[in-house]
């Protein structure tokens, strides 16, 4: 079995993927590098003529292209969860990047928290946001004291950047809960209801996802998604207080 | 350096620290800079803080410190950090003598050698974004600590600036720092003698950026920017570091949603349907309307379908006026020190967090901000709507309040308005030439009649009869709605009658000197209920508003069979006409009183005869059951089976 599927997820870029792509490259070539098999897809959602003829380059040959018409950021992630083969996934937006040890410190990580019985899913430890502004968010996990389950109501914890066991994309999909509203907060429900469910979000040291950030009405976008939020049953009022359970017991 | 000692030069001796009997003038005044009353005020028990008064300036609650908080390791200022601070005297291999003070020992000796003694400050950080500063006359944290602290935009450390950006004007008079809110937040599992949530939450921010020098971390961040030149590398030093949530303001709210729940005794799963709120609950009108809308909502829907939320004013002099199964939480103990819109938030929150199915607002200053400014959000949630009375008019004689501004802005998110009189609705409707889909979604319910209540109907024309003095009760609040310049010149045109005034000034812009009143005017002091009045012992009762709904005095007035005079403001001429009483249209002229009370006595009969016609009127009108029905009827709320 193929221990990684790397895809990357495109719609409507363009050049701003050649980093993306050299990024990947370089940390499949590490993860290779440490032994583990890796498999590359495209993911082409309702891709524009010119991302389609972007990704036809010859340069991409060793990356598969797959095309969906699913129109939906979450719904093309669960297509391609369905025809991967990677026993981990690690979903890259196309004008995202790597760092270089993430796939290779991350499947690690992943396995080793397997050897002890643990269910986890692996985020960087840092995210170094680029192009329209620098900062740096530096992620807590579950264990962290800084943790706490209602934050969860104002902000994803957890980037949709994330390396995970097969199990938890097949056991909870991406939901498309308020596409007629053209919301898209599929990532802050997957982080949440996969706490819900027991599995524990844990910080790969060393690693990092550079995330470009863009210019879009973030504020409208995020009071929709908050007030979508508070309606999944992990966050009732009287429920949110067990949230990330697993990990915080642990520490 | 006399007073720097080296560390391990002897072991430290278990000596209380005290707090030295003289200063000296430059550590006193470093002192004022640094104390925090609020800070301070929740290290002590409520026997303490009793002994220094409901709100101690800086300078009692200093006098206070070196009394008896120093010795007892109490923090006077919330930028001092003793483990901090003991952690940078020992980068120096110093540390503080023992039996001294640390707080102490820092104004007087660590100050001089500009030790920074906590982690909310940083020297350099805050120069950086503040590069006017570097000519700032004296060490930089005495600009932070006098006048940063109190500033919005103030950026004073790589981990953010521990509060959520909001203004309060009176920060700086009261030396409440603004990211004071988010250091005493979760102050019950901290001792904050030594630390707090905000300062343990910017440590853990601050142990994580060092990790930004990591070199595996460097080295990966250079082959990124290699990659992408919109990426810096290596990581800038200006660059903020965001990290969740150690100080997100909103955690705060969270945890307060959480406790005002707990308040309302909801346990898992519960919810309440219906949320009544009111600004606090003292005499007046609003609060029995906000008893009744409650009583009839839990005749209704049976317990535990409705609550009562004080948002306002911790004032609840009046809690048996709800009946003893509903719920009232007094909300504005949970948004202690908040601002404005996190207060509208948390109660936004707290309404979810119920699962409200609707929400009645009467005159909740918070329930119209909410309305105004998350209104669309709330409606397509619940049915939100309000109760109106009347307009105010200010002292140039402009009207504003509720009915005015705050309708126009939120009548589109209401799903129902009530009013207690005809008058203001049709007022209203007619002003803003309102659509028929508009008007019906505007109710007046006449309010119903007190349950208890006292029958003197004829006791004008028996005591007339024996001549007894002739004596006007009055009673309401001494504001300047209520008039009571004109209840002073009516008597001192009438020396004759005696006039008992009951009621307490809530206002201060009344001109009130009970030196001064004419001497046939008594103030007899509060009441508790219209029909715990002497009754029997007056004559009329005279009512003097300059502008009103349907008083409630008036309607308790006509209930007990006393004779009126009342001004015929508002909705007052919906029940007091001349057939049933003694309107007066002249309201500002003390003279028309006067005509009116003379009127009443040239026909004693004719008054009983009218009292009785009034009486009768308002048992029909002003029904409780007639009202529970119709309001249960425009808010949609089912019989309990």
């Amino acid at each position: 079995m193929t221990d990684l599927s790397v895809v990357v997820t495109a719609h409507s870029e363009t050049v701003v993927c050649g980093p993306t792509m050299r990024s990947a490259d370089l940390a499949v070539a590490a993860a290779r590098d440490r032994g583990y098999s890796v498999e590359t897809i495209i993911a082409l959602d309702g891709a524009t003529e010119e991302t389609k003829a972007y990704f036809a380059q010859s340069r991409f040959d060793h990356w598969q292209r797959w095309e969906f018409a699913e129109g939906d950021l979450g719904r093309v992630r669960n297509a391609a969860v369905g025809r991967s083969e990677g026993r981990y996934l690690a979903f890259l937006d196309a004008d995202d990047l790597f760092s270089e040890n993430w796939l290779a410190e991350g499947v690690g990580a992943l396995q080793s928290a397997e050897q002890e019985g643990r269910r986890v899913i692996a985020h960087p430890e840092l995210n170094v946001m680029f192009d329209g502004g620098n900062s740096v968010l530096v992620h807590i996990d579950q264990s962290s004291p800084l943790f706490t389950p209602h934050f969860a109501y104002l902000r994803n914890y957890h980037d949709s950047l994330c390396l995970t066991p097969r199990e938890a994309h097949v056991a909870i999909p991406y939901t498309s809960r308020d596409i007629p509203n053209g919301l898209s907060f599929q990532d802050w429900q997957f982080s949440i209801e996969t706490m819900a469910a027991g599995w524990e979000h844990v910080l790969v040291r060393d690693t990092i996802i550079f995330k470009r950030r863009r210019d879009t009405s973030l504020g409208q976008e995020s009071s929709n998604r908050r007030s979508i939020v508070r309606k999944l049953p992990a966050m009732a009022i009287d429920q949110v207080e067990h949230l990330a359970r697993i990990g915080r017991e642990r520490h | 350096m006399r007073r720097l000692r080296q560390r391990g030069e002897q072991e430290r001796l278990q000596v209380a620290p005290s707090a030295p009997s003289d200063l000296g003038p430059v550590v006193r005044e470093r002192l004022g800079w640094c104390a925090h009353p609020r800070l301070y005020l929740a290290q002590l028990t409520p026997d303490e803080r009793a002994v220094l008064g409901e709100e101690p300036g800086v300078d009692a609650v200093v006098g206070h410190f070196l009394a008896t908080g120093a010795a007892a390791g109490l923090r006077v200022s919330a930028f001092f950090n003793p483990e901090w601070y003991d952690e940078r005297l020992a980068e120096r291999d110093l540390a503080v003598p023992d039996g001294e003070v640390p707080f102490l020992h820092w104004l007087t000796v660590g100050w001089d050698h500009r030790i920074v003694p906590t982690p909310l400050f940083d020297e350099a950080w805050y120069l950086e974004h503040h590069p006017a500063l570097r000519s700032h006359p004296r060490w930089v944290l005495h600009h932070y600590l006098t006048r940063g602290c109190y500033q919005p935009s103030s950026q004073p450390s790589p981990a953010g600036r521990h509060h959520d950006g909001l203004a309060d004007e009176d920060a700086a008079k009261r030396q409440d720092p603004l990211l004071l809110p988010s250091l005493l937040h979760r102050a019950d599992e901290h001792d904050l003698r030594r630390t707090s949530w905000l300062e343990e939450g910017v440590r853990a921010v601050l142990d994580r950026r060092r990790r930004l020098e990591d070199p595996v971390l460097v080295e990966m961040v250079a082959r990124a920017a290699a990659l992408e030149p919109g990426i810096h590398g290596p990581l800038r030093a200006e660059q903020p570091t965001q990290v969740v949530p150690h100080a997100h303001p909103a955690v705060r709210r969270a945890d307060e949603v959480a406790a005002a729940r707990h308040a309302l005794g909801l346990g898992p799963g519960d919810s309440i349907d219906t949320v009544v709120l009111v600004p606090h609950c003292r005499m007046s009108g609003a609060a029995r309307i906000s008893a009744v809308v409650t009583q009839a909502v839990r005749a209704t829907a049976g317990p535990g379908s409705v609550a009562v939320v004080a948002t306002d004013l911790p004032v609840f002099e009046r809690p048996h006026l709800f009946p003893e199964d509903v719920p009232v939480l007094d909300l504005t103990r949970h948004l202690t020190g908040l601002p404005q819109p996190a207060r509208r938030d948390v109660l936004l929150s707290l309404l979810r967090s119920v699962g409200a199915r609707r929400v009645v607002i009467v005159n909740s200053l918070l329930g119209w901000q909410l309305a105004a400014e998350a209104g669309a959000e709330v409606a397509a949630e619940l049915d939100l709507g309000a109760y109106l009375f009347t307009w105010e008019v200010d002292e140039h004689g402009h009207r504003y309040g509720y009915p005015v501004g705050p309708l126009q802005q939120s009548l589109a998110h209401f799903a129902w308005v009530l009013f207690d009189s005809e008058t203001l609705r049709t007022e209203l409707v007619e002003r803003y030439l309102m659509p028929a889909v508009t008007r019906e979604r505007l109710h007046f319910l006449p309010t119903p009649l007190a349950d208890a209540s006292v029958d003197v109907t004829g006791v004008f024309e028996r005591r007339r009869a024996s001549g007894l003095p002739l004596t006007a009760l009055w009673a309401g609040r001494f504001d300047r709605q209520k008039r009571f310049d004109l209840v002073v010149e009516v008597a001192r045109r009438m020396p004759d009658l005696r006039i008992e005034a009951w009621g307490k000034p809530v206002l201060q812009d009344i001109d009130l000197d009970p030196a001064h009143l004419p001497p046939n005017i008594t103030l007899r002091g509060v009441y508790d209920g219209f029909h715990t009045l002497p009754l029997d012992e007056v004559d009329l009762l005279l009512y003097t508003s300059g502008w009103d709904g349907i008083p409630n005095v008036v309607l308790e007035g006509a209930q007990s069979g006393l004779p009126i005079v009342a001004s015929a403001v508002g909705g007052v001429p919906e029940v007091i006409t001349p057939t049933t009483g003694h309107p007066v249209e002249a309201v500002d002229d003390p003279d028309a009183y006067v005509a009116a009370i003379q009127d009443l006595l040239a026909d004693p009969a004719a008054a009983t005869e009218r009292t009785r016609r009034l009486r009768a009127e308002v048992h029909e009108r002003f029904d409780a059951e007639a009202y529970r029905v119709a309001l249960t009827r425009v808010l949609g709320i089912q019989e309990a089976r």
